[in-house]
């Protein structure tokens, strides 16, 4: 399924690109998006109930519930300040970026006041792009590092956006730890990304 | 964080909790309503990305930024995704190989 999912992402950006959509929708894509997503998390609730005890799920999960969201946080933190050394980008400022764990809105603003705006614009792409390739990497990642891992490319958007898909590959009952991991995270990005920028 | 965060999180974990407990209510669905539930998640799933691709696709932030940011951008983000999963499997192995799956 995830070619199906790749082209309707490419289709859903051309269409975007193109200027095909209608001028009523950009106003209203936000709502829309929260509709459609609201109703899924809805039914992805109904197919929780009737796969699994979330109760025992909780508890089977114990401490991983909350760990997992930090090793997340010190992964991705990490991650990026390599890959900024390599890349010529003061390490500082790539951790910060990868401290918006997808968050791209959010971290793009809070980081918008840096060398003239472009460590707010690397935000914005980095953590579009964390959204994008986490979700085309799913099936792969739950393949070869097990159901856990799932939750980890996502990051803060475990919570919502890409919920959904962690639900689709490695099954309903990885929804709580979807769900706890990306608000921890969430509300992490509006702590430690100006934190580690200096700000 | 500002209100509209907190209402839109709030919005996100009530969504999830109604569908949880409506399930409940509804006690043991039989054979098609299980598959009508999986086909609406694979619906609304299709309906989302597409939704997502078009507002990244409006987005002039990003769309007219790729080209001068978008291979550091690239490396970034795969930078972190890789390091988040290194720390979480290498965590899942050392400590949590005993908890069943």
């Amino acid at each position: 399924m995830i070619w199906q999912i790749l082209v309707a992402l490419v289709i859903g950006v051309l269409v975007g690109v193109s200027g095909l959509a209608p001028d009523a929708l950009p106003a209203n894509l936000d709502t829309l998006l929260t509709a459609v997503l609201c109703l899924l998390l809805f039914v992805i609730g109904i197919d929780l109930s009737q796969n699994s005890n979330v109760v025992a799920d909780i508890r089977r999960m114990g401490a991983r519930l909350l760990l997992v969201p930090l090793l997340i946080a010190a992964g991705s933190i990490a991650g990026a300040g390599a890959v900024s050394l390599l890349i010529g980008l003061t390490p500082q400022y790539g951790m910060a970026i990868g401290a918006g764990f997808g968050w791209y809105s959010l971290s793009s603003v809070l980081l918008a006041g840096i060398s003239f705006g472009e460590i707010g614009i690397m935000a914005l792409l980095a953590n579009v792009l964390r959204e994008m390739l986490s979700i085309v990497m799913l099936p792969f990642v739950v393949k070869y590092l097990g159901k856990t891992a799932a939750v980890a490319p996502g990051g803060a958007t475990t919570m919502d956006t890409t919920l959904p898909f962690v639900v689709k590959y490695a099954g309903s009952e990885m929804s709580i730890l979807s769900l706890v991991s990306g608000v921890i995270l969430s509300l992490l990005v509006v702590f430690l990304v100006p934190l580690i920028a200096g700000l | 964080m500002d209100a509209e965060t907190i209402i839109y999180m709030g919005l996100i974990i009530a969504s999830l909790l109604a569908g949880l407990l409506f399930g409940v209510w509804k006690k043991n669905f039989v054979a098609g309503q299980k598959k009508a539930v999986s086909m609406a998640i694979t619906g609304l799933v299709f309906v989302l990305i597409f939704l997502m691709g078009l507002k990244t696709g409006l987005n002039r932030g990003v769309m007219d930024n790729l080209g001068n940011y978008g291979v550091s951008a690239l490396l970034l983000a795969l930078g972190a995704i890789a390091g988040s999963l290194v720390f979480v499997v290498v965590f899942d192995r050392l400590f949590l190989r005993g908890v069943p799956k």
